[in-house]
């Protein structure tokens, strides 16, 4: 099952997000969070520390594969996704492994 | 081509459900909707804080979510103070055919938590705010298909 938690700026949805995979670990089920925030804080609210949190290296841009399809870029992992959580997933209390997402490269790229 | 959204929409179409749960804590501007990044979830949980324009945003992006052919779409009310809010809340969502999944109320321990450096959950498990994700929790275990149990 996958699970998508948007919101606005400042409506408590990284809480929510972090507070919602720790205790969906906690009964029983593995969970693979993924924070896919440019402004990337979802890492403290999983209950990692600062000191951890500083030293989580992002997902390097050249994970993906780009293809045009109908005239739309369509993108994937050029890994495997296990794979790619085995090299840059990071373990969190309750069975959580958590993705960093790169954060947009620079101005008028994102 | 913002990298960081297409990494998103990659995992999300690879992750393996059946094996664990995949939870995404999208980025704030409905951009990454529009970029159908999320397009290959299950539930959407749009967060709205007990104001117009939280809630208007909220309404917008369900209708994106929606578009996007996310099998179900839900409001998470955050921030909750009191009987107000939650009328608030209630009547947006009943005039505007939305779906209102659960209710968190506005919890002071949140921002101790934060002052601590401490997630919520470690720092006060049975807070109110952490008791009403619990129930969310066990809300969706119970009505998504779930293809494993760990």
């Amino acid at each position: 099952m996958k699970v998508a938690i948007s919101g606005k700026g400042g409506s408590g949805k990284t809480t929510v997000s972090g507070t919602f995979a720790r205790l969906v670990g906690r009964a029983g089920h593995p969970v693979l969070a993924i924070d896919a925030d440019p402004n990337p804080n979802l890492a403290l609210t999983l209950g990692l520390t600062r000191e951890t949190f500083e030293s989580i290296v992002p997902l390097p841009h050249g994970l993906m594969d780009h293809k045009r399809v109908n005239g739309e870029v369509v993108v994937s992992l050029s890994r495997p996704v296990e794979e790619v959580d085995a090299k840059f997933g990071i373990d969190c209390p309750d069975r959580v492994r958590l993705l960093l997402l790169g954060s947009p490269t620079g101005a008028g790229t994102g | 081509m913002c990298s960081s959204h297409a990494t998103v929409r990659g995992l999300l179409h690879e992750a393996p459900d059946a094996e664990r749960v995949v939870v995404v804590d999208n980025e704030a501007s409905p951009e990454h909707l529009s970029r159908a990044t999320t397009e290959a979830v299950d539930v959407m949980l749009v967060i709205a804080e007990p104001y117009f324009k939280s809630l208007e945003t909220a309404r917008r992006y369900c209708v994106m979510g929606k578009q996007l052919g996310i099998p179900r779409v839900t409001v998470v009310a955050n921030k909750v103070r009191d009987e107000n809010d939650a009328a608030a809340i209630e009547g947006f969502c009943e005039s505007n055919g939305l779906d209102l999944f659960a209710q968190v109320p506005f919890d002071p321990m949140l921002a101790e938590a934060e002052r601590a450096g401490a997630a919520p959950i470690d720092h006060a498990p049975s807070a109110p705010s952490v008791r009403a994700i619990a129930d969310l929790v066990d809300k969706v275990l119970a009505t998504e298909p779930l293809l494993a149990t760990g």
